[in-house]
């Protein structure tokens, strides 16, 4: 092992490794700024230039970097015009694009790059040096865990839920019983489709954020009209400084940390990290009520925990030869291209390439460091272009980035739909992230589930106490938990509203 | 109470669950083949009902309480959208058939068209008066993402025949990978 | 006079000049010959499973046979209805294709309620690719050496083995649902989202056997991580390992035959031109190499076979699907 790791050490420190993933890196960052596109398109459409290039010291790094490169891309539109570039930003665009609108776009961008950096850095280097107790962990998650973690991370974003909790549930439940619209995740069976063949396949997710997220932004603008030529901001504002950084390392850390136990959790996602990070950071901090309306430290909070998530997900990929999401599956396609077989031999056969892979990953994240900083002044530029040219512009982007996502003329209808459901429910002042993590979690639970009474055969309870107890601890610590979070969460806003007045 | 935009959501939510619920049967299809239990998945009955049995009480408990007149955080998400003027609105409406206009007809008209219509639109709603920049921008900027998108991309974008017959051969000259 | 002239002049070189284009964007496509532009394989299933690698292998071969590229469009969903059905509504202009296997396109009428399309009436076979033969696996530590012991102990404790596979009315499935009505044994099925995730849950142990495909699991029996105990098919594809039809189970269970087909409608000539293309492709040694390299068979059947093997499928599906339901 450690003579692998060490012959992995020579073979990375190549200067045109270094170059191809800068190259992945930064067409990664660009491909995750246009929003609909989401990394896997990007990952496919690149998969034939890291074929050609035959090299898997090459090809491999550059596809990772392009992925890399797009998680962080995605903060970027979200941030300056409240549109997620992809799904693992969402949680960004609150305080993010809030900070924009207070005339500190750069600082937001600056910190996103440097929280997304840093967590990748630490996620990377854990599971390259425990990469065999990491494998073996993750196979102890089956469906019952899974299933009872859903369940656990649904209450928490209900109840921290900006607003009563009461509001919050209802928005899950509604995010929820949207997911369910399309055909069942067992037998395919129709529900809620009317017949059409449109719905078949449910409401799709992009199209839903970039409605929930940028319409009503640009409803207001239009509402508002523009007869004094205004901005979204008029400065871009200063950088990042020092000590802002250091007061929310903390938050990043915490952060890594959570993005990387999401991460091995199969089955999760960056959405869910980030919005565990968020909350997390939101619960310790000493005035939550910042939180939604331009904190920097959410902003870092959400950017670490999403791209914590990278690490581990490599890891069933690379030991066993499971793919655990999309993009580790498309990994998988492209190892084997380059004639690796991923799996328990692959350490043994090719150590040293995949140690030198692993160790490319984690310094590409170095270089991603300058590639961001030296692109974000530019980037930044956009808050100031006049509202009246930039809002004609991120509706056009809004419909280009929908039908990028399916070419399908019916996420258009979903995209205005959830616009207008968007701005009901600003107007109504519900908190739309519960409804987000219904939306995404649901299907997943509901699948879940199902396995975990499949698992169980004839007694669910029996099953429960006697061989899983890890769920049954969950789900019964839960409620008690939710409980503790919701009073904390509701007494704190309750001495904001006396305080603020 | 019953003016303020909070309780009508709610009240249309519960309304929606209700009506969901009691639709159920024909909403959901049953799978044709039933398989004994050992080999059978959920049934894709349970979980919608189980949520919609979810919304219709905490809706039930949110509406019963604000009728007792407890906890009233109404407007507190976004207090600069209260107070209407109708200016605004009359603008917000026209965006609204707008957008829904060339959601409808992006595949006839093409990518093209319909977003020039769209951005023409909107620039006039929001305000711009420069003509000259409007009309450029809403010509060239598609076009721009057009190139992008299907040539570096590689993905489609609804476009009309003639359009795509000019423009196909002129992309292929470009370099590409 | 001269302004006239001239003015006639421009009009002339006008009138060619537009002339010429129209004729140019009209007469085009008739001349060139097809494929002039690259064709899209519409693959439903989920990235980095075997379709998706075979596919990959394949595509990037018969370009040479083509002069144009296949275009890999993975559309998972649905048990892969949501890619049958972009197939079968695509233009049947040849420049659609869909990449299928067995089940899905004949047992799933049987087991879907499906309006929009009937695949037996909406495609038509352009080429038998290979075929998966599914082998049954257990943990490498597991009790089970044979499998006449896991078939003991599931006689001893019906309904209480677990078996996870890839997916209702999948090749897993639709195997595990012939074994257990031709051994006469019950086991619990668990689905799970591909056979990535099902062989996860045999080696974390939640399940007590599983299927693969032996191609794509030499690593895990070289490790002695993964012991196959059984493979499809009448004769053994392993050393140790019997066959189905040694155990007593139909030989012509568990077999995946992964077929590239076209919409009906798609004109006969270039469906002809397609399954040339394909024929050619069995000739090249760069491809048989990389199939090989990847694990996997090249055991090719023509489209018009093919649309013989289809019909006899189609009807033995019918009568298994009733089977496994009454099981």
């Amino acid at each position: 092992m450690l003579e692998a790791l060490l012959a992995g050490f020579e073979a990375a420190l190549r200067v045109d490794t270094f170059i191809w993933v800068s190259a992945g890196l930064l067409l990664g960052m660009l491909m995750g700024a246009m929003p609909g596109f989401t990394t896997t398109m990007g990952m496919s459409v690149l998969m034939p230039v890291a074929f050609l290039v035959g090299d898997p010291l090459i090809g491999i790094p550059f596809l990772i970097g392009v992925y890399k490169g797009g998680i962080y891309g995605g903060s970027v539109p979200a941030i300056l015009i409240s549109m997620p570039g992809t799904a693992a930003s969402v949680v960004t665009v609150m305080d993010g694009h809030e900070l924009s609108k207070k005339g500190q776009p750069r600082k937001a961008l600056d910190m996103a790059l440097a929280a997304s950096v840093i967590s990748d850095f630490i996620s990377d280097f854990l599971t390259l040096i425990l990469i065999i107790p990491v494998a073996a962990i993750v196979l102890g998650f089956g469906p019952p865990e899974i299933a009872a973690i859903m369940f656990m991370s649904l209450v928490i974003v209900s109840v921290t839920a900006t607003g009563p909790v009461l509001k919050g549930l209802l928005m899950l439940g509604f995010g929820f019983w949207l997911s369910f619209v399309g055909a069942d995740p067992f037998s395919a069976m129709e529900r809620y489709t009317f017949g059409t063949t449109e719905l078949y396949d449910g409401f799709h997710l992009i199209p839903m954020l970039i409605g929930l997220f940028a319409l009503p932004e640009i409803f207001n603008a239009v509402r508002a009209g523009d007869r004094k030529r205004g901005r979204v901001a008029s400065l871009v504002g200063d950088r990042l400084s020092w000590k802002e950084l250091k007061a929310s390392m903390r938050t990043i850390l915490r952060s890594t940390g959570i993005g990387t136990a999401v991460g091995l959790v199969p089955g999760l996602g960056q959405t869910v990290a980030a919005m565990m990070g968020y909350i997390a950071a939101k619960n310790a901090s000493k005035h939550p009520e910042t939180f939604g309306k331009g904190e920097i430290d959410g902003v870092a909070a959400a950017e670490a925990a999403n791209n914590a998530v990278n690490g581990p997900t490599m890891v069933p990929l690379l030991t066993l030869g499971i793919p655990g999401d999309n993009v580790t599956a498309l990994l998988l396609g492209a190892f084997m291209m380059q004639g690796l077989r991923p799996g328990p031999t692959l350490f043994e056969t090719s150590g040293a390439i995949v140690f030198a892979i692993l160790i490319v990953m984690l310094f590409a994240n170095v270089i991603f460091w300058f590639i961001g900083y030296y692109s974000i002044p530019m980037f930044s530029r956009v808050v100031t272009i006049k509202k009246s040219l930039l809002i004609p512009i991120t509706i056009m982007l809004a419909f280009t980035g929908t039908y990028l996502a399916r070419s399908n003329p019916f996420d258009l209808v979903t995209l205005v739909g959830f616009g207008i459901i968007g701005l009901a429910l600003r107007k109504a002042a519900f908190d739309v992230m519960p409804m987000v993590m219904g939306f995404i979690l649901g299907r997943e639970l509901e699948y879940s589930f199902g396995q975990t009474v499949s698992l169980a055969g004839d007694s669910l309870l029996q099953f429960a106490l006697t061989e899983r107890l890890g769920m049954t601890a969950i789900v019964v610590a839960t409620p008690i938990f939710g409980t503790l979070i919701g009073l904390r969460m509701s007494r704190l806003r309750k001495q904001e509203l006396i305080r603020g007045g | 109470m019953f003016r303020k935009a909070d309780f009508r959501l709610v009240a249309g939510l519960l309304l929606l669950a209700v009506v969901a619920l009691a639709l159920g049967q024909r909403l959901i299809a049953e799978p044709p083949i039933n398989l004994s239990d050992d080999i059978s998945p959920l049934n894709p009955r349970l979980f919608p009902s189980l949520v919609l049995v979810g919304i219709v009480v905490v809706a039930g408990f949110f509406i019963a309480n604000r009728i007792r007149g407890v906890e009233d955080f109404e407007g507190e998400l976004e207090p600069a959208l209260a107070g209407d003027d109708s200016g605004g609105t009359k603008r917000l409406l026209g965006f609204l058939v707008l957008v829904v206009l060339c959601a409808l007809v992006i595949n006839m008209l093409g990518f093209l068209t319909t977003m020039f219509v769209l951005m023409l639109g909107t620039s006039l709603l929001v305000g711009n008066d420069s003509i000259a920049q409007i009309v450029a921008f809403s010509a060239g900027l598609p076009f721009v993402i057009y190139v992008l998108v299907t040539h570096v991309l590689r993905t489609s974008l609804p476009e009309l025949d003639a359009i795509e017959a000019v423009l196909v051969p002129l992309l292929g000259m470009l370099p590409s990978f | 006079m001269a302004n006239v002239s001239t003015f006639l002049l421009r009009v002339t070189r006008a009138v060619t000049t537009s002339g010429v284009l129209v004729m140019m964007l009209v007469g085009g496509p008739a001349l060139a010959q097809y494929p002039e532009r690259p064709i899209t394989l519409i693959t439903p299933y989920a990235a980095g499973g075997s379709h998706d690698l075979n596919a990959r292998v394949f595509t990037t071969y018969i370009q040479r046979y083509l002069d144009q590229p296949v275009v890999i469009k993975l559309v998972p969903g649905q048990a892969g209805q949501k890619g049958t059905l972009e197939a079968v509504q695509a233009p049947p202009d040849g420049y659609t294709l869909i990449f299928t296997d067995n089940y899905r396109d004949q047992l799933y009428q049987h087991t879907f309620r499906n309006r929009h399309y009937d695949t037996t009436a909406d495609l038509i076979s352009v080429a038998r690719v290979n075929y998966g033969q599914v082998g049954l696996i257990v943990r490498g530590d597991s009790p089970y050496q044979t499998w006449q012991d896991f078939e003991a102990d599931a006689r001893a404790r019906p309904g209480e083995l677990k078996m996870s596979h890839s997916g209702l009315w999948a090749a897993f499935f639709v195997t595990a649902g012939q074994v257990m009505k031709d051994r006469g044994i019950r086991l619990r099925l668990v689905p799970y989202r591909g056979g990535g995730p099902a062989k996860a849950a045999l080696l974390g142990g939640d399940v007590d056997i599983s299927a693969g495909f032996p191609s794509s699991l030499v690593a895990d029996v070289e490790a002695g991580v993964i012991r196959i105990l059984a493979t499809a098919g009448s004769e053994r594809t392993i050393e140790d390992v019997p066959s189905f039809a040694e155990l007593g189970i139909s030989a012509s269970a568990g077999f995946m035959h992964r077929a590239v087909m076209a919409p009906r409608a798609t004109p006969a000539d270039r469906i002809a031109r397609l399954r040339a293309a394909f024929a050619e492709l069995q000739d090249d040694p760069d491809y048989k190499a990389a199939m090989a390299q990847m694990g996997e068979n090249t055991e090719y059947l023509d489209g018009e076979a093919y649309e013989d093997e289809r019909r006899a499928l189609g009807n033995e599906y019918a009568e298994l699907a009733a089977a496994i339901a009454a099981l």
